[in-house]
């Protein structure tokens, strides 16, 4: 025997076959680019056309084929290694600066060009609205992002081994468009993307076991049967690592893809950027995107971070601006973004647009701000703000709106001192302001302004005398109760935004949020005749000592949270300035000057904003007025977003709970069901077998199909503790499976008892670490379809081992 | 010849071991006996098993498989090197089952009437009398089948085929039961004719036996020193016995998805990339009647498929040729053969009673 023996084994010469991580593998490859491209599509929805995904597509099959292909040489590993990277750069080379290499090898000149290019790219990022225009700085951008992802992925699959990390890069594409627009990644590409991840992953095992199988298979048999046992223990522990692992990633993925699709269907707030602090809110004033598109969205979205608390000097809290939006295309309020300028330090901001000397002013007012959870590029301030005083010093401001930007945004933690100017106009003075000689760019409107706007405009402010007079009477039309505040009005009738169309309609509803109350305001301002831009920020807050003692102390905590966003008219006066206007009902604090001269209590303290002091308020013929409204009275209109906040978290821990259950609950169901009989048939016998098979299945111990139920005994006994009763019980199985599938019908079936089949099970889970165990309670491996798993050392020797 | 017990020069002819086994006359033996019950069956057939063994050392699996094709009615095809004890193998077969042995020891000069008989006239009869050949046994013994010449072999194998020999137009039916035993020597290559497909394909297994080891080997010695060790045995079962044993085999109940696998595994053979030749329907047939004789010999009343499985390379093995390249690999037909077999047998899913799902 041992002659012949020896010379069954195969002869050495393994040594001449690549090493199996050098070998090329088309389907691996064709799925490496697979998942990048179908990735790459979910960034449509912020792109307008699809040309560049033509380009990004080609460029990653060049990358992932070129790098296959030196794979499959017998190039040096340092080569290959280096093959994705030199053909991303050449392949980005030849598409985008043709001109400046020299023979196809870049030169400086090309780095120059990529330089100039790119920031062509960033800038026209932060100029554009979503979606946005490919102009070919962006085309650069997109391309190269395209093209480093798959030259990441192609090393992390091929070098690292490592498909299932690769998967990490999917999601990170993925997120794309949630975290910078809000909105949700496409159903179908993200079921695109997931399904070709599961196809490369598949593709990846089917590799592996080519290069695993036909070595562990000439050990797997013996010739005529004698070398059973050596049979056995040799394919025992190395089949199990390799199949176990395999399939157990299959199950996280597949678990982790389920999970996700899931969640987004039961929860609300799924599509919109993580509730609490993580990405706090990147999508309002990250750069670039028109931050009153996402308002509204932010608003609605049921969780409430903190972003930023500050005490103030000022008697009333003030509004805090980020951003104003001057320019007013008819379609959106945009705003005019410029590079942060070093020449304007922001310790010293000034002069203030508009503000003359005639004016008489207040105290100026100190707030200290610290920020939590806003990343933002501009830092929300009181306006008008004459200096800002911080730790960092790369914060500038810009002269038209005195908003102060910084190259980096915001982070938890940055705190400054902004000490604000308080024009105290009296209304004589305000009434007298007349036309702006300059400033002219923020009264034009476009030619075709719905009528609706204008005639509303006139008719609300007849009998106004002054521009001023026409501010507070439109102010006052806007609060009134015919309009009603509402966050979902306009997005369930189809007229969020606030475009043209989107104004006229809201004037005829009459319901809509601070964007809708704020644009109309606006426009009509302007059809008037009066300068108007937006200003975007935060409302005042809420004081975080639940009792404000009277007189109000002089220093009070404020918090200022998401749900306070809000977006309102500064309007223009000669002499004076840019002056906030209220228009949202509900919302804010109307300024003592905005309002119309009525009865109001002279007395209150908590004139807001920049409201005039008592002092000053110097018997204006319409007389003057303190804003009747608390400070308290400010976060009401949050109160509709917070109820969402409590139940949000638990869910999502439920539904996650649920999800992770969900397959040992599944796995369980299916053993009662099998189990269920307890007279011994032939048909129950077959069914515990499937039990105890599966069972395995979950254990990751290895049992191909093609394995005879006495073969799996033999297999099942070297795995199990090592237990007489189990092995019996087992022998006893195997013998009733035996009789019940080959034996002839109606001849009388061996011994075979009902509860043997929980005996083999324990005895199977018994010599196994418990965290195996667990494991394979919670992610039963028998629950996935048999073509998911890996194909078993044996198929590979029928079909390829030759 | 390096045998352990003389031999006679050409052939030993009718070498009559017992009392049964007289076959002057062609037998006909159609007298079917009632099938002796399984469990008789196993019982019997472990103590031929053991009784050859104790001659046979270390040798299970050879042992084995010759009381499976013998049980089974077929033939067995020995590749081995001389002196290892394959006559003596098929001795002690003979012996434990009340059977006749005759060898054969093939030459090149070996005539077919050297193996069928012949027919001689009688002067006193004034007739010719039919001289039956040594193939008139219930166990031939082919020692070195690869050097007769070919007209010869097939002579053999015509009497293997169709259990009657046909001598001057008469025909003589052969003894049942009828299993040659035929021994190839794979070392010597020179002046031989390698037995061609189409009759390698009328051995039902082909088995090697090889070297015992080191304790068997040393066991034999102390024991085997002088003395004859078949002349210890004695017959196990009666002739009687044994026509019971073999009905009792064609008995054993195969289950259709037992058949289903069987030819499964006949024509992915046939299908196989790296063999020219597959295996033939008569294959898919022998390989079912051995493995109703292993489960015979294991006292089961049917097949299971492990027996399928276990006798798939010593079954097929034989009858298939591999592509010049699965041959070259390591430079021999043979073993690679086997290494696809099994490869095929591992790929090869059971199929299950759609009754059990």
């Amino acid at each position: 025997m041992s002659s012949t023996e020896a010379r069954r084994l195969p002869p050495v010469r393994s040594a001449r076959r690549l090493p199996p991580a050098r070998r090329a593998s088309w389907p691996v490859t064709g799925a490496v680019w697979l998942c990048v491209v179908v990735s790459a599509a979910g960034l449509g929805p912020l792109l307008v056309g699809g040309r560049w995904w033509l380009v990004a597509a080609a460029v990653a099959a060049v990358i992932v084929v070129v790098t296959a292909l030196v794979r499959a040489t017998r190039l040096p590993d340092m080569v290959v290694a280096f093959s994705a990277p030199a053909t991303y750069v050449l392949v980005m080379t030849w598409i985008f600066v043709p001109a400046s290499t020299f023979f196809f090898v870049p030169t400086r000149d090309t780095v120059t060009t990529f330089g100039t290019l790119f920031q062509e790219g960033v800038k026209s990022i932060y100029r554009q609205t979503m979606p946005a225009a490919v102009e070919p700085g962006l085309l650069l951008i997109l391309v190269a992002g395209v093209g480093l992802i798959a030259v990441v992925f192609d090393l992390v699959v091929f070098s690292v081994r490592a498909p299932a990390a690769a998967g990490i890069l999917l999601v990170v594409v993925l997120a794309i468009p949630a975290v910078t627009q809000g909105s949700r990644v496409d159903g179908f590409v993200f079921i695109a993307t997931a399904v070709s991840f599961l196809i490369l992953l598949r593709a990846d095992m089917l590799r592996r076991d080519s290069d695993g199988g036909a070595r562990r298979r000439r050990t797997s048999r013996g010739a005529t049967g004698a070398d059973d046992r050596a049979r056995v223990t040799t394919v025992g522990p190395t089949g199990a690592g390799a199949i176990g692992i395999g399939r157990q990633t299959v199950v996280i993925a597949a678990a982790a893809l389920v999970g996700a699709m899931l969640l987004g269907a039961v929860l609300p707030g799924f599509d919109r950027p993580p509730p609490v602090p993580l990405a706090g809110n990147t999508t309002i004033f990250g750069g670039g995107i028109n931050p009153i598109i996402s308002l509204g969205k932010s608003l609605r979205k049921p969780s409430d971070a903190v972003m930023l608390t500050y005490t103030t000097t000022a008697k009333a809290p003030p509004y805090l601006s980020v951003i104003t939006l001057d320019r007013f295309t008819g379609d959106n309020w945009a705003p005019t973004l410029r590079d942060p300028d070093p020449t304007r330090p922001v310790l010293n901001i000034g002069p203030i647009p508009g503000l003359g000397e005639q004016t008489p002013r207040g105290d100026d007012i100190v707030t200290d701000v610290t920020i939590e959870n806003l990343v933002s590029r501009w830092l929300p301030l009181p306006y008008p703000s004459s200096s800002v005083r911080l730790a960092q010093a790369d914060w500038f401001w810009e002269p038209s709106d005195l908003s102060v930007s910084g190259e980096q945004p915001t982070g938890p933690g940055l705190s400054y001192a902004a000490t604000t100017v308080q024009p105290e106009p009296t209304v004589d003075q305000l009434n007298a302001a007349g036309d702006p000689v300059d400033n002219q760019q923020y009264r034009e409107l476009p030619g075709d302004l719905p009528a609706i706007i204008r005639e509303t405009a006139n008719d609300v402010t007849e009998g106004a005398s002054s521009h001023y007079e026409q501010a507070v009477m439109l102010q006052e039309y806007l609060r009134g109760s015919t309009f009603t505040y509402s966050l979902d009005a306009p997005v369930k009738q189809g007229y969020d935004g606030d475009g043209m169309a989107v104004l006229s309609q809201f004037l005829k509803v009459r319901s809509g949020y601070c964007v809708h109350f704020a644009s109309a305001m606006a426009v009509m301002a302007r059809s008037l005749g009066i300068p108007t831009r937006i200003a975007v920020g935060y409302q005042p807050g809420t004081p975080v000592s639940a009792v404000v003692t009277q007189p109000a102390p002089l220093v009070q905590r404020y918090e200022v949270s998401s749900a306070d966003l809000h977006a309102w008219p500064q309007l223009y006066f000669e002499g004076i300035g840019w002056l906030n206007f209220e228009p949202t009902p509900t919302r804010g604090s109307p300024a003592a000057y905005s309002l119309p001269a009525t009865g109001s209590n002279p007395g209150a303290s908590a004139a807001p904003s920049i409201a005039p002091s008592p002092g000053a308020s110097a018997a204006p013929n319409r007389g003057p007025s303190r804003a009747p409204l608390d400070v308290g009275e400010a976060p009401s209109a949050g109160a509709d977003t917070t109820t969402g906040v409590g139940w949000a978290p638990t869910a999502v821990l439920l539904t996650l709970l649920l999800v992770l259950l969900l397959p040992a609950v599944t796995r369980i169901a299916v053993r009662a069901f099998r189990l269920r009989n307890t007279a011994v048939t032939g048909e129950s016998a077959v069914r515990a077998w499937r039990e105890v098979l599966a069972t395995a299945a979950d254990l990751a111990i290895p049992l191909p199909t093609t394995r005879t139920p006495r073969q799996v005994l033999r297999e099942l006994s070297l795995a199990m503790a090592p237990d007489d009763e189990a092995r019996q019980a087992l022998a006893r199985m195997v013998r009733a499976v035996e009789h019940a599938w080959f034996a002839p019908t109606g001849t009388e079936l061996p011994e075979a008892r009902a509860h043997d089949a929980r005996i083999i099970i324990r005895a199977l889970r018994k010599p196994l670490p418990a965290s195996h165990r667990v494991r394979a309670t919670l992610m039963p491996l028998s629950l996935l379809p048999s073509w998911i798993g890996p194909r078993t050392a044996d198929d590979v020797a029928a079909g390829s081992s030759g | 010849m390096n045998e352990a017990w003389p031999t006679h020069s050409r052939t030993v002819a009718g070498e009559r071991v017992s009392e049964g086994g007289a076959n002057d006359e062609p037998l006909e033996t159609s007298t079917h006996s009632e099938p002796m019950s399984l469990d008789l069956v196993h019982e019997a057939a472990m103590r031929i098993r053991d009784n050859v063994q104790s001659v046979i050392d270390g040798k299970p699996d050879a042992v084995e498989m010759a009381l499976t094709v013998f049980l089974a009615g077929g033939h067995l095809l020995i590749e081995d090197v001389p002196g290892v004890g394959k006559t003596m193998l098929a001795k002690a077969l003979g012996r434990s089952a009340d059977c006749t042995v005759s060898r054969i020891q093939f030459t090149p000069d070996l005539l077919p009437s050297d193996v069928t008989g012949v027919s001689i006239f009688n002067q006193a009869a004034q007739e010719f009398q039919f001289k039956p050949g040594p193939v008139f046994a219930n166990i031939v013994i082919g020692d070195e089948i690869n050097r007769a010449s070919p007209k010869t072999q097939s002579a053999l194998l015509e009497c293997m085929e169709e259990g009657q020999v046909t001598v001057d137009g008469v025909t003589h039916r052969l003894t049942a039961p009828f299993t040659v035993i035929a021994t190839q020597n794979p070392v010597e290559m020179e002046g031989t004719y390698s037995l061609p497909e189409a009759q390698r394909d009328r051995f039902m297994a082909r088995i090697s036996m090889g070297y015992p080891d080191q304790q068997a080997e040393l066991r034999m010695l102390r024991s085997r020193d002088n003395a004859q060790p078949l002349e210890s045995l004695r017959a196990e079962v009666t002739a009687g016995q044994l026509e019971a044993m073999l009905a009792a085999v064609q008995s054993v109940f195969v289950a259709d998805v037992v058949m289903q696998y069987a030819v499964a595994l006949v024509q992915a053979t046939r299908h196989e990339p790296r063999l020219r030749l597959g295996a033939s329907p008569r294959a898919t047939l022998q390989l079912v009647r051995a493995a109703k004789a292993r489960a015979a010999l294991d006292g089961r009343e049917f097949v299971l498929p492990d027996d399928i499985d276990h006798l798939a390379v010593p079954v097929l093995g034989h009858r298939l040729i591999p592509v010049a390249r699965a041959l070259n690999r390591d430079g021999r037909g043979e073993a690679n053969v086997a290494e696809i077999v099994e490869s095929i047998v591992l790929a090869t899913p059971v199929p299950v009673a759609a009754a059990g799902s």
